[in-house]
């Protein structure tokens, strides 16, 4: 396989070795995007959010732009990065620098477990035998637990926030929409909006019934003769936002790749911290509580009170930071 | 080999096995390539005659002939691509020549963006040697320059003619190459790769490349070209993180633009992948109706 992607200042590149990939198949030529902070000697924290993150998790001097996990990786912060040296990969399949959907190739099928080899790859490159620490959320608390079963060796401590062993069938179902309404539109030449979509109706799905009452209570209006209610310029915006900058295809790899993980957490014996958020409708607290009966190694389950749902891990920073105190002293 | 009446093919087969030239069919009659292109009129064209400066005026015959007829060229040569990239890759005969094999597998991917990287770019990189950095990479593990010349050998990797390779004349002739589609105009004389500046293998500094190794870096046949600037081909630092750090089944160009650093790569390496490539253009050909 090809590739074309476009690097930014401050990024780096692995170009992987032949993946064999869970599904079967193999994946050639792939390259992964990432990108490092922090001191050079520090020990090694892997820092990883859900399919639309990537691997800009904060500003420093090389990169100075706003991350995506501003207030939690910083100097001073709770990944501190004065004392720890931060990674962060774009996802394979996914919408950043990394190999990706191409229009005119067929990528392969990968999955989390596919993502987490890729990362073992990025860290032979880098000559790392062992990381720090792992700190994943929603998709990257999938492909810590993965990478954890895996590669128990490398992996001092794991922190998964909204992250499970498996998707949680209502989860599934939401997703299996989502893909639909892509798909779809690609089908009929109208991707971008079917996108915009797509992304609106996951928004749903990421925030909490409690929080988008009281954001969003008020009366419709009449908009061109058809009934308009507040929540839905919200979602317009999300949706339109998502559709810009992130390739359909690459919406379709990522999004799949959610439902097809699977791990056994009892094959994983690295010391592990779970947060979940109690309104958390994608990963339900009474998975959290499957996951951490089973993980031989658990160091803590911590259940936050939140109204963010799903989004916690961005819209909850006390919860985030006094967890990861914990993981980090 | 062409029959106006059509080919016997279990002829030839028979003829072939007996051990005999195809010059000595029955009937049959020697002519130039390129004109025996404009006799067939094919919709089609393959040239995956091997690269070499000597042949470069005959590939540029060939495939002028076949876009003469209107043909669709599937070209695996380099010289000739440097020597008519901006003829044969603007207006107008645009998308009517298969470069992927030619440019390692990456050539589709040139040929795509070509409108982007023509307005943008100022400057490109091409690490597009693997024998050199199998060499290289030997030399980093403590092997002597002879010793990764013969496992390059071993490997397959060599060209026809090996001083290709291993005085960077091959990586002169992607650079030229690339730098004429991207940089080059129809009024502008193409780079003759034989002046381009370069190094050869055995300037390399074993202790050198195995400092850098230790110091997390790597060594790399590094060809570039700057717009409205000369072209060089040579051995140069890598970080271990830059897309030029290629390992040997690939190819890698890199294109800087406003955007950041576009980088192409190809896995068209090997007779198996080159065909592969070629294939590829084949398959994506615009076939005369």
């Amino acid at each position: 396989m090809s590739a074309s992607i476009t690097l930014q200042p401050g990024a780096e590149l692995c170009h992987l070795p032949v993946l064999r990939l869970a599904s079967g198949g193999e994946l050639h030529g792939g390259v992964v995007a990432f990108e490092r902070q922090g001191p050079v000697d520090a020990p090694l924290v892997i820092v990883l959010g859900g399919i639309s993150a990537d691997r800009h998790v904060s500003a420093f001097a090389g990169v100075p732009g706003p991350g995506w996990w501003e207030g939690i990786v910083g100097p001073g912060q709770a990944i501190d990065t004065e004392r720890l040296r931060v990674l962060a990969i774009d996802w394979l399949g996914g919408a950043g620098s990394s190999s990706g959907p191409r229009a005119d190739e067929v990528y392969p099928f990968v999955d989390t477990a596919d993502q987490a080899v890729a990362i073992a790859a990025v860290l032979d490159h880098l000559e790392v035998p062992v990381v720090h620490a792992w700190v994943g959320s929603s998709y990257g608390g999938m492909v810590g637990l993965q990478f954890a079963a895996k590669y128990p060796q490398r992996l001092q401590r794991l922190c998964a926030i909204g992250a499970a062993h498996e998707s949680c069938v209502q989860a599934s179902a939401w997703r299996a929409v989502q893909r639909g309404i892509v798909e779809l539109g690609i089908a009929r030449g109208c991707a971008p909006t079917a996108l915009s979509l797509a992304r609106a109706l996951a928004m749903t799905t990421y925030r909490s019934p409690q929080e988008l009452q009281h954001r969003f209570a008020g009366r419709p209006a009449l908009v061109a003769g058809r009934v308009r209610f507040p929540v839905q310029d919200w979602l317009q915006a999300r949706g339109d936002e998502f559709a810009r900058r992130f390739p359909p295809a690459a919406f379709l790899c990522l999004n799949a790749s959610i439902d097809a993980h699977r791990v056994d957490p009892k094959s994983i014996p690295v010391p592990t911290w779970l947060l979940g958020f109690d309104s958390d409708q994608l990963v339900p607290i009474w998975q959290l509580r499957e996951l951490a009966a089973s993980l031989p190694s658990l160091q803590s389950f911590r259940e936050a009170r939140s109204w963010y749902g799903h989004d916690g891990f961005l819209k909850e920073p006390l919860a985030v930071r006094a967890l990861l105190r914990e993981v980090l002293a | 080999m062409f029959a106006r009446d059509g080919l016997d093919v279990a002829a030839v087969l028979a003829h072939k096995q007996r051990g005999a030239a195809i010059a000595e069919l029955p009937g049959a009659e020697a002519i130039p390539a390129d004109v025996a292109i404009g006799v067939v009129g094919a919709d089609l064209v393959v040239d995956a005659t091997p690269s070499s400066a000597a042949g470069t005026e005959a590939a540029l015959a060939r495939g002028r002939a076949a876009l003469r007829t209107g043909a669709f060229l599937a070209l695996c040569g380099k010289n000739a691509l440097a020597a008519a990239a901006a003829e044969w890759l603007l207006p107008p005969r645009r998308g009517r020549v298969g470069i992927n094999a030619v440019l390692g597998g990456a050539g589709r991917q040139l040929a795509s963006e070509l409108d982007e990287l023509r307005a943008n770019c100022r400057a490109l990189a091409v690490c597009g040697n693997v024998t050199t950095t199998v060499i290289v990479q030997a030399i980093e593990r403590g092997a002597s320059v002879a010793a990764g010349i013969e496992q390059a050998r071993q490997l397959g990797l060599l060209e026809p003619d090996p001083t290709l390779d291993l005085d960077g004349s091959d990586a002169a002739v992607k650079l030229a190459a690339v730098q004429g589609a991207v940089f080059g105009e129809h009024w502008l004389r193409p780079v003759v790769p034989a002046t381009i500046a370069r190094e050869e293998v055995g300037a390399l500094d074993p202790a050198l490349l195995r400092d850098r190794a230790r110091r997390g870096a790597t060594t790399r046949l590094i060809g570039r070209a700057v717009r409205g600037g000369a072209l060089r081909v040579a051995f140069e630092e890598v970080p271990a993180s830059s897309p030029l750090a290629a390992p040997p089944d690939r190819v890698v160009y890199t294109y800087e633009l406003p955007t950041g650093v576009r980088v192409h790569t190809g896995l068209g390496v090997g007779h198996d992948r080159t065909a592969q490539a070629l294939l590829a253009d084949v398959l994506a050909a615009e076939v005369r109706s």
